[in-house]
């Protein structure tokens, strides 16, 4: 299989992969020098080709994209990145140890310090919203069930801990988590509202270099029964494309 | 367009919207590409603008260019997007059957598209047969496994045909990383 993956780059950077194979080739590559260069190099060429279709969209699209650019939360920079650590500060990563060890910890009042002023008031109307929910996600062992599975940076999930806190009210969540499992540099982990009608995108998040999670996330609507957690590409899915990682009832 | 997308990745809006306009035909253009339905692709190159906004703080320049970015997450998006729907849609003997049309007209589509330019001439220098397995692939949205069935021709033939028309086009462009 592996010998295999080598020859993937091309078919990878055209998206000309099933998603199994996909998501093979993305735990590979990152760690594959060769592999990672031509990546980037058939990703140029990919674009290139992009480049030999351009159609201007209709009119009207450009002013629903702002308006809900408007509306939407960016994600926020990887903590490695020096901007963001200088802006989050080190006492604001202490912290969330203790946020996900507990959300008692966050109501009794443990310091939300730094960052911005008005993620933390949306942090603390959320905690303390009067409907708020508070649901921990339990590993399914979704890994390890997969004989089948050459995933090399797939380790134990269970030494995660994973909440997500939920006010319909607000229309907004919050997922807490620790000892999450570093993903590939084209990878992200998504949160789904998991409803009779089956899983609805809720959320994109990456880990910190140490595994932690500390994400707001806006939500139009829904009402979920339970929260699930996947892998998917960075862009995210509309539909799970690979098996729950984390899941929890409401 | 890079420097508005870098702009953006603090929050800007304005520079979001100046980023659109820089890049919305780019994006619109492929999706469509790969989608070919005129609402659907509209409505899958606003959730591409959505994830772009929200990914924004996170584009390294040090890892790429801004196009290749671009172009990996709405070709990734819409080539996803098909894939569902087919899924949801019964596979049966019909969809089989129609698929070598829905090749010719990707084929078609594309020589006519680009009878003029960089890509089009880049194009020429392939074999017939690299050509066509890289349009299935990249135009035509599917999986080299998929273009092997089409074809009928060997699945490990197909990823050699897509990996050296890839080399010949990114040596035509001039691609370094």
């Amino acid at each position: 299989m592996t010998a295999d993956l080598h020859h993937l780059a091309a078919a990878y950077a055209l998206n000309a992969l099933s998603t199994r194979e996909r998501r093979a080739f993305e735990a590979h590559y990152p760690d594959c020098g060769i592999c990672g260069r031509e990546v980037a190099e058939f990703r140029e060429t990919a674009a290139a080709l992009a480049e030999g279709v351009v159609v201007e969209p209709p009119e009207a699209m450009r002013a629903r994209v702002l308006a809900q650019v408007s509306q939407t939360r960016q994600l926020h920079r990887p903590v490695t990145d020096i901007g963001a650590t200088r802006r989050r500060g080190g006492q604001w990563k202490r912290g969330l140890v203790g946020l996900a060890a507990g959300l008692l910890l966050v109501v009794g009042g443990v310091a939300v310090a730094s960052r911005s002023g008005a993620d933390q008031t949306e942090f603390a109307a959320l905690v303390e919203a009067p409907d708020a929910i508070v649901t921990a996600l339990d590993p399914t062992n979704a890994g390890s069930t997969d004989p089948s599975s050459t995933d090399p940076s797939s380790t134990d999930p269970g030494q995660a801990t994973v909440q997500v806190i939920w006010s319909a009210e607000l229309g907004t969540l919050a997922v807490l988590a620790s000892g999450l499992d570093e993903l590939g540099q084209d990878e992200t982990y998504a949160l789904w509202l998991l409803s009779e009608a089956g899983p609805v995108p809720a959320g994109l998040f990456i880990p910190s270099e140490t595994g932690e999670v500390h994400e707001l996330q806006v939500l139009g609507s829904g009402e979920p029964t339970g929260w699930g957690i996947t892998i998917e590409p960075v862009g995210g899915s509309d539909a799970p494309t690979t098996e729950v990682l984390y899941a929890g009832s409401v | 367009m890079q420097a508005a997308l870098l702009r953006s990745g603090r929050g800007d809006e304005a520079a979001f919207a100046e980023f659109y306009d820089s890049a919305a035909g780019f994006v619109y253009g492929i999706v469509l590409k790969v989608i070919k339905d005129p609402a659907m692709s509209e409505e899958v190159s606003q959730e591409v603008f959505l994830d772009l906004w929200k990914l924004a703080p996170r584009f390294e320049p040090s890892k790429g260019s801004v196009k290749g970015w671009v172009s990996t997450i709405a070709h990734r998006k819409a080539v996803d997007r098909v894939r569902s729907e087919q899924s949801r849609r019964n596979r049966d003997e019909q969809d089989l059957r129609d698929r070598p049309r829905d090749y010719d007209v990707v084929v078609e589509t594309v020589t006519q598209r680009m009878e003029y330019g960089d890509v089009a001439v880049a194009l020429e220098t392939l074999t017939d047969t690299q050509r066509e397995a890289v349009t299935l692939a990249y135009y035509g949205g599917h999986t080299y496994r998929e273009v092997a069935a089409m074809l009928a021709v060997p699945e490990g033939t197909i990823k050699t045909r897509i990996r050296d028309g890839l080399i010949k086009l990114r040596d035509q462009f001039g691609v370094t990383a």
